[in-house]
């Protein structure tokens, strides 16, 4: 960017020292960023704030979830296209809304600005509650969203097997602060506190990055556009 | 305790939205509509403080729900977890506004099925026994429309 040799010759040593000290100053901003921010984030220049890299990317664990049509689901359904991926539960009052909500509106917001990587990602939601979500209850869960996000649940065993290594992860909560005369016993009242983040899956069906909080559409749309298209070019 | 007629007009006064009564204000507030699947909705508002003390929300109420409670949504390492609060603060001169991600008040157990355009008659009490009930209307997220 700024190079002794892109400057104006009108000044003379002065000049080129200060262009010296300037270069070295930015050579040194450089290199401690490089420190701060490590290779991937540098490389991608997308703001880790909206979309954070892994530090190595993770294979899916090939476990046999299933969808809310009852189909098997596996790592093998997110090769070869881009998945943003959420978990979460549909009885969650107040958060899953708000992520489902921003998952619909990237979806809107990729078909308008970037219809061919549009075409090639996908958006699933899978349900950490099996007990209480059913099938029907997942689709129409995701359907009053947007019908085109994939739900999907598993066994208790078989979630915690392809989520722990995801770094995913959830509990229950018994809403033991219900008022005791109205307390039915049915075991079904329970909150999950659950990870917020939405996790970006590569078409090699491998972890490469999450969205933190907050979900804003747009600088998502941006920074998966940016990211696709950096890794695409130079695949890692 | 609030006379039934002192009730009546504020409900009355509710129809003209924002409420004011000993103080408080309250402002925008909605409740958002759900998937068909919710068990629970969400109510939120600012509420403002004119006075010279904390004032303090201890209680919701609405009719059509199991039973309604003031909650706050926080996230902690990246975990999300809501929480029941005894009590909303709403400081002197100053407001506090319940938003989604934040405090709420939450309507819990749904007895019939809400959708944008209906109202809910809320009923907040304050710490000093004021009590105000205003109509909320029902509607959609901003990322629904």
């Amino acid at each position: 960017m700024t190079h002794p040799h892109s400057r104006p010759r009108r000044r003379q040593h002065g000049g080129i020292a200060l262009a010296a000290a300037i270069v070295v100053a930015l050579l040194a901003l450089g290199a401690s960023s490089w420190w701060l921010f490590g290779p991937d984030s540098r490389a991608t220049a997308v703001d880790p704030a909206v979309l954070k890299p892994m530090p190595a990317p993770i294979e899916l664990p090939d476990t046999a979830l299933v969808t809310d049509e009852g189909e098997p689901f596996g790592a093998g359904d997110f090769e070869g296209q881009w998945t943003l991926l959420y978990f979460g539960y549909t009885l969650c009052p107040d958060v899953c809304p708000v992520e489902l909500g921003a998952l619909r509106q990237v979806g809107k917001l990729l078909e308008e600005q970037h219809p061919a990587l549009a075409a090639r990602t996908q958006r699933v939601f899978i349900s950490v509650d099996p007990e209480r979500d059913t099938h029907k209850r997942i689709r129409d869960f995701t359907a009053y969203f947007d019908p085109a996000i994939i739900g999907a649940t598993g066994t208790p065993a078989a979630l915690e097997a392809f989520a722990s290594p995801l770094g995913v992860g959830w509990s229950k909560r018994s809403n033991h602060y219900r008022d005791p005369s109205d307390r039915e016993e049915t075991g079904k009242d329970y909150l999950v506190d659950h990870t917020t983040a939405i996790l970006l899956v590569d078409p090699s069906a491998r972890l490469r990055a999450v969205f933190p909080t907050p979900h804003g559409p747009q600088p998502m749309v941006d920074a998966f556009h940016r990211y696709q298209q950096e890794q695409e070019d130079h695949p890692s | 305790m609030i006379s039934p007629r002192r009730l009546l007009f504020a409900t009355a006064l509710g129809l003209f939205a924002p409420v004011a009564l000993a103080e408080v204000t309250v402002n925008d507030a909605w409740v958002a509509e759900a998937p068909p699947t919710a068990m629970a909705l969400a109510a939120f508002m600012t509420l403002e403080n004119d006075a010279d003390v904390e004032r303090k929300l201890v209680r919701a109420e609405a009719p059509g729900f199991d039973r309604v409670e003031l909650h706050r949504s926080i996230e902690v390492n990246g975990m999300h977890r809501m929480e029941r609060q005894d009590a909303i603060a709403i400081p002197a001169n100053g407001s506090t506004r319940l938003a989604p991600g934040g405090y709420h008040v939450m309507l819990i157990g749904v007895q019939t099925p809400r959708r944008a355009g209906d109202e809910i008659p809320v009923t907040l009490t304050f710490a000093d026994g004021e009590t105000m009930t205003l109509p909320v209307p029902v509607k959609r997220r901003d990322f629904m429309k």
